[in-house]
C-alpha cells in the first residue's frame, strides 16, 4: 500500500512557479530522502504537504492513504496522521510545550473518535519519550519553543513526532544546526518511529544526515522535479560529485 | 458648542447639589483637615470640569457617558442577598464594598496579627484619622479632575498598614460591586502604607452585581506608600457589568529599595480607564507595571500610566497587552520622566495589541521625557493580527484553527501575567482570562 503519490504536482508562490511536475510515491514501511540544491522546492514540498497558505496548487495531486490531501485543512491533516517536522519551528511566548502538545494529542485522538489522555497518561508518555531524547522533563514547562537552542527546537520536533505517532512523517531539514552528539539523538529518535505502516520524507541538504537515518531511496530535486532516484547509493554519488552534476543545466542557486 | 456648554454647567449644577447635600453625611464631617481637602477638591473640580478630549491625556478617551449628568454620587444602596463574589478563592481577609460601602455581613476581616491592621476608610475617620492624614492624594492637574471628585466625595475603602517588617503571605481581597440600583457614582478610597521592608499583595476586584445592563459608575482610587525596602503585588481587575463606566488610579510613592509590582486587568465596563500615577520618592526602588486589556463588543478600555524618576538608580519594567475584537478600542498612553539627577534609571516600556477584527482600534502613545545622562531607557509598541506562522505550527499538530487561536491569545495574555506573579494572583488573574474566552462562544459582534 502506498502512503503517499504525489502526481505531476506544480506549485506557485507569489506568482513563482516552484514546483514543476513532480512525481513521487512513498509505500507503507519505507523512508524516502529527498536531496537537492538550495532553492530546488524542497521546503516548499514540505508546506504544501502540510498545508500551509500561500502556497497554490495550479495542477497534479496529492493523494495520502486513498484521499485527496490537498482538500484537507492543516489541523485536519494532521488528525489523519500527516507530521511536518519544521525546518524552522516557531516561537511561541507563553504557551508551555506541555500544555500545547497535550491539546494536540487529544485533538488528534478526538478526531480518531479515541478517547483523550488524562494529565497522568500524558505525562507518563511524554517522560518517556523525553528521556529517549536525553531532554530534561522541565522541557514540558517551558514555552514552545521559546529560548531554546537550534539543537534543542529540533528535538523538540522529533519530540513531538514521538508523541504524535504520525503515519506520514516529512523531516525538513531536521539535520541542520545540529551538531554531530545531537544529530545521533534525533536520527535514534525518528529509527525508532519507523514502521510497517508508517512512511518517512527526508528532507536535507546534506548526505551526513543518511549515515544515520538510511533510506530506502533517494531522489534528487532540482528546480522543482525529480531529476533522479536511487537506492542509498546515490547519497554517496552526490557526495562526490556535488548536485551540479546531476542537474540538466547549471543550477542558478 | 452650545450644548456642550450647557450640559457641562448642569453636570457642574448637578455635583454641586449633590457636594452640598452630601458632604455633610459623609465620613470624616468632623475632620478639620479633610473637610479642607474635599472642600477645595471640590473646588478645583468645579474649575477644571470633567476631562475632555483637548486635554491631552484624554486625548483616545471620551467621558461622554459620565458628562450626560446621569452619574451624581449616590446614597447608600442596598446589599444584594447574597451576590457571587469575584477574586481569588485564597485570602487573608475579603472585604466586599457594595455600591461604595463595606458590606459587613459579605465581609470576612480576621484579626491578622501583630503590626497588621485592616479597616475601612469610614472606620479610619471616625476611630484614628491620624492613620491615614498625609495619605490621601489629590489631583496634580486638570487631567485629574475625576481624582479630585474621589477625594471630595469619597466615602469608604480599605485601609491596609503594616508596621516594620511584617509580612503577609497571602493575598488580601477587596470586592467592589456596583448594582447601579440608585443610579449613582461610588467614589472609593484604599490606603495601603507598608512600612519598612513590610510585604503584601492585595487584589482589588471590580464586579457589578443584579441587573447587567444597569449603568453604574466607579471612581475609585487607591493611595500607596512603600517605606524602605517594603514590597507590595497589587492586582487590580475590572470586570464590570457592560453599561458600566470604570476610572480608577493608582497613585504609588516608591520608597528607597522598596518594590512595586501591579497588574491592572480590564475585561468588562463599557468604558474603562485605568491609571497609575508613580513616582520613586529615593534611591534604589523598582516598579513592574504590568496589564492587559481583553475588549469585544463596544467597549473601550485605557490603561494610563506615568512614571516620575526623580531620583538615581531606580527601575522600571513596562508591559501592557491588548486584545481587540468586534468595534473594541483600546488605548495605552505611558509617559516615564527621568529627572537630572535619576542617573543610573533604568525603565523599559513595551505596549503590544492583538486586533482580532478589522474594525478593532488600538492606539498607543509611549512617552520618554529624559533629561540625565547615563540612563537606560527603552520603549516599543506593536499592532498586529494573531501571528500566522505561529498559528500554522499549531494547526500542523492537529488543533483546530478555533483552538490554535485560543491557545494563542491565552498565552500573548499570560506571558504579561506570568512576568507579573508566579503565585496565587498570577494563578487567579490566569483564570480570569480564560473566563474571557469563554464567554466568546456567542459571537458577539455588535
Amino acid at each position: 500500500m502506498n502512503i503517499l503519490e504525489i502526481k505531476n504536482l506544480h506549485v506557485t508562490v507569489d506568482g513563482t512557479e516552484i514546483l514543476k511536475g513532480l512525481d513521487l510515491t512513498l509505500p507503507a514501511g519505507e523512508v524516502h530522502a529527498m536531496m537537492g540544491p538550495n532553492g530546488s522546492g524542497k521546503s516548499t514540498l514540505s508546506y504544501v504537504l502540510a498545508g500551509r497558505e500561500g502556497y497554490e496548487v495550479t495542477e497534479g495531486e496529492v493523494i495520502y492513504r486513498g484521499q485527496d490531501l490537498l482538500a484537507l485543512d492543516p489541523d485536519e491533516r494532521a488528525q489523519a496522521g500527516v507530521f511536518l517536522a519544521f525546518q524552522y519551528p516557531v516561537e511561541i511566548p507563553g504557551v508551555a510545550n506541555s500544555v500545547f502538545l497535550k491539546a494536540a494529542v487529544n485533538a488528534q485522538r478526538r478526531a480518531r473518535g479515541e478517547d483523550e489522555l488524562d494529565a497522568m497518561d500524558f505525562l507518563k508518555r511524554a517522560k518517556t519519550q523525553l528521556a529517549e531524547l536525553k531532554m530534561e522533563p522541565e522541557f514540558l514547562s517551558r514555552p514552545i519553543n521559546v529560548g531554546f537552542s537550534g539543537g534543542e527546537k529540533k528535538r523538540n520536533e522529533v519530540f513531538q513526532m514521538a508523541m504524535l505517532e504520525p503515519t506520514l512523517a516529512v523531516l525538513d531539514e531536521t539535520d541542520s544546526g545540529l551538531d554531530i552528539d545531537a544529530l545521533r539523538i534525533v536520527a535514534e529518535g525518528v529509527n525508532r518511529q519507523r514502521a510497517a505502516d508508517r512512511a518517512m520524507l527526508v528532507i536535507t541538504h546534506y548526505q551526513r544526515l543518511l549515515n544515520y537515518i538510511v533510506p530506502d531511496r533517494i531522489h534528487v530535486l532540482a528546480k522543482g522535479r525529480i531529476v533522479r532516484s536511487g537506492g542509498k547509493e546515490l547519497a554517496l554519488e552526490l557526495e562526490e560529485k556535488g548536485y551540479g552534476a546531476f542537474t540538466d543545466e547549471k543550477s542558478a542557486a | 458648542m452650545n450644548t456642550a456648554v450647557s450640559e457641562t454647567l448642569s453636570t457642574a449644577d448637578a455635583h454641586l447639589r449633590a457636594f452640598a447635600t452630601l458632604a455633610p453625611d459623609l465620613p470624616g464631617s468632623g475632620v478639620e483637615w479633610l473637610a479642607a481637602l474635599r472642600r477645595d477638591a471640590f473646588k478645583r473640580f468645579e474649575d477644571a470640569g470633567l476631562p475632555n478630549r483637548r486635554l491631552e491625556a484624554w486625548k483616545f478617551t471620551a467621558l461622554d457617558l459620565v458628562q450626560n449628568g446621569a452619574f451624581t454620587p449616590a446614597a447608600a444602596g442596598r446589599a444584594p442577598e447574597a451576590p457571587a463574589l469575584p477574586g481569588p478563592e485564597d485570602w487573608a481577609a475579603r472585604l466586599v464594598f457594595v455600591d461604595g460601602r463595606l458590606i459587613d455581613g459579605l465581609s470576612d476581616i480576621p484579626a491578622l496579627g501583630d503590626g497588621i491592621i485592616l479597616t475601612t476608610l469610614a472606620r479610619a475617620l471616625e476611630h484614628d484619622p491620624g492613620l491615614i492624614q498625609g495619605h490621601i492624594s489629590t489631583a496634580t492637574d486638570a487631567a485629574g479632575a475625576l481624582w479630585d471628585l474621589n477625594a471630595a466625595f469619597m466615602a469608604d475603602g480599605a485601609v491596609l498598614h503594616l508596621a516594620d517588617g511584617v509580612r503577609l503571605e497571602t493575598p488580601i481581597s477587596l470586592v467592589f460591586l456596583a448594582t447601579g440600583a440608585t443610579g449613582g457614582a461610588s467614589h472609593t478610597r484604599n490606603i495601603f502604607t507598608l512600612a519598612r521592608g513590610a510585604e503584601a499583595q492585595v487584589i482589588e476586584t471590580y464586579a457589578s452585581a443584579g441587573p447587567s445592563a444597569a449603568p453604574a459608575f466607579a471612581n475609585a482610587v487607591t493611595d500607596i506608600a512603600l517605606a524602605e525596602g517594603a514590597a507590595l503585588t497589587h492586582a487590580r481587575v475590572q470586570d464590570q457589568g457592560p453599561a458600566a463606566v470604570h476610572t480608577a488610579r493608582a497613585v504609588v510613592d516608591v520608597g528607597a529599595e522598596a518594590r512595586y509590582a501591579s497588574f491592572a486587568l480590564a475585561l468588562g465596563a463599557r468604558l474603562s480607564r485605568q491609571e497609575t500615577d508613580l513616582a520613586f520618592s529615593a534611591p534604589g526602588g523598582r516598579a513592574r507595571l504590568m496589564g492587559a486589556y481583553l475588549g469585544r463588543g463596544r467597549q473601550h478600555l485605557d490603561h494610563t500610566t506615568r512614571v516620575d524618576h526623580a531620583y538615581p538608580n531606580c527601575e522600571t519594567e513596562e508591559l501592557f497587552k491588548g486584545v481587540l475584537d468586534d468595534h473594541a478600542h483600546g488605548v495605552f498612553q505611558g509617559l516615564i520622566r527621568v529627572a537630572p539627577k535619576a542617573i543610573g534609571t533604568d525603565a523599559r516600556q513595551k505596549n503590544q495589541a492583538l486586533l482580532l477584527s478589522e474594525r478593532a482600534v488600538a492606539d498607543t502613545k509611549p512617552e520618554l521625557e529624559i533629561l540625565a545622562d547615563d540612563v537606560k531607557c527603552a520603549h516599543g509598541a506593536s499592532v498586529g493580527d494573531i501571528d500566522a506562522d505561529a498559528l500554522f505550527y499549531l494547526m500542523a499538530r492537529g488543533l483546530p484553527e478555533a483552538e490554535a487561536r485560543r491557545l494563542l491569545i491565552g498565552g500573548f495574555v499570560g506571558e504579561v501575567i506570568d512576568r507579573f506573579d508566579a503565585g496565587a494572583l498570577g494563578e487567579h488573574l490566569h483564570h480570569c482570562v480564560a473566563r474571557w474566552q469563554d464567554e466568546d462562544a456567542g459571537g458577539d459582534d455588535d
